[in-house]
């Protein structure tokens, strides 16, 4: 797939599954590849990214697992960017599909 | 490449970042190779998946909006940086930027390196500085006092008026005396004309005209009095007021620090806070000095 719709639509697939539940980074890794295929390396940097913006709030959580996991929590800021991310995405899916059916509407014409 | 390489590698390039954040990364990533092999693969593997080590090192950098390109362990600007900390050890603001440099950990802060690019051509600017400073410090000085002398004229011209006024109207009374300011001197020319008076013997004529004068100068007395302690009485207020307003700004210039501190997006309402602590304080200053000028006048 194009890399730049993926790169689009990350953020807005990170901020909705931290949105349902707060998740570590290996889990969210797993929930961003089901809907798009995406290098891991990338998702980290990003939640780096949007932690400093103060979108995140980290916790620590004891794991039987290992190590302590770090767990990332949605902001009530980040609440409010992920609302304005999904309208803006609604709008431009609407406008783009729009603007296509138009093209093929002509064409079929 | 293995994990130590991989970790190595990351470190290079993240660099400029605290020591701290270098760790939470890399702890992070350490995790994720783990769970991934947990899950199956080699480590090998784990670590393909994450790409280029330089673009991922970037795209971290860009959480920081730090600049990829940029690298403060080079010779050059390193040395520049030293260079720059020693000339301006006096200007604590640019002091400031250098020990952020010199510890190379703060990301994001680029101050240092066009500082370096800046300053190094003119090595005759501090020096040009500090005279141009003296300079403007000494006229400004010259010009405030000479503010202040004219605005303490206009402000005591009413006062010194009103104070001729009253002293006219008593050197009235007093059969053409020098206009005297001292109430012991009026207390003993007044003796004395009493003494004459009786020693005349005028009588009741000279009683009731004496009584008349002594009734008026006592009104004029008591309404020079009045407007003193109405003058003193607002200057004893107005600082008293503008104290207690400094106080109360200092106060909540200390709130604001602390809440700025913890990381709310204070720092605007803190200068301004600060600004008014200062005002406060120094109006306070202005409106006593007339009390204590006015003291020592009397003396």
């Amino acid at each position: 797939m194009n890399p730049q719709f993926k790169k689009g639509v990350l953020e807005l697939i990170v901020l909705e599954s931290v949105r349902k539940r707060d998740m570590y980074g290996y889990e969210l890794v797993e929930e961003v590849s089901k809907v798009i295929d995406v290098n891991e390396g990338t998702i980290y940097p990003l939640l780096k990214r949007l932690t400093n913006e103060h979108y995140f709030e980290t916790y620590l959580r004891e794991s039987t697992e290992g190590p302590p996991r770090k767990y990332y929590h949605l902001t009530a800021a980040g609440i409010l960017y992920r609302d304005s991310l999904e309208e803006e995405w609604l709008q431009l899916k609407d406008r783009v599909s729009a603007f296509l059916q138009k093209q093929s509407g002509g064409e079929d014409e | 490449m293995n994990r130590q390489e991989f970790f190595d590698e990351l470190r290079e390039y993240l660099k400029i970042l605290e020591d701290e954040e270098q760790e939470d990364i890399l702890a992070e990533y350490s995790q994720h190779i783990e769970m991934k092999m947990k899950s199956g693969l080699s480590e090998e593997e784990a670590i393909k998946d994450f790409g280029q080590v330089k673009e991922l090192a970037a795209q971290i950098l860009e959480a920081y909006h730090v600049n990829p390109e940029y690298e403060p362990d080079r010779g050059g600007k390193n040395g520049r940086i030293k260079n720059m900390s020693a000339r301006f050890s006096a200007l604590s603001l640019l002091g400031k930027g250098k020990e952020e440099n010199q510890n190379g950990r703060r990301a994001g802060e680029e101050s240092g390196e066009n500082l370096g690019t800046d300053i190094s051509r003119e090595n005759s600017l501090p020096a040009n500085l500090k005279k141009w400073l003296l300079r403007v410090s000494s006229q400004g000085g010259r010009q405030i006092r000479k503010g202040w002398q004219f605005l303490e004229r206009q402000v005591r011209r009413p006062f010194t008026w009103i104070r001729k006024r009253i002293e006219s109207m008593t050197a009235g009374v007093k059969e053409g005396a020098a206009p005297e300011t001292m109430d012991k001197r009026r207390e003993a020319d007044k003796r004395e004309k009493r003494e004459r008076f009786v020693e005349n013997g005028a009588g009741l004529l000279t009683g009731v005209s004496r009584g008349i004068r002594k009734t008026v100068r006592l009104i004029w007395r008591i309404a020079a009095g009045c407007f003193r302690l109405a003058w003193n009485g607002a200057v004893v207020f107005g600082t008293g007021f503008f104290g207690l307003l400094g106080l109360f700004s200092l106060f909540l210039f200390g709130m604001l620090t602390v809440l700025w501190i913890q990381g709310y997006p204070l720092a605007g309402l803190v200068c301004s806070c600060l600004g008014a602590v200062l005002c406060c304080m120094s109006l306070m200053l202005f409106v006593g000095t007339f009390f204590w000028k006015k003291k020592r006048g009397e003396q």
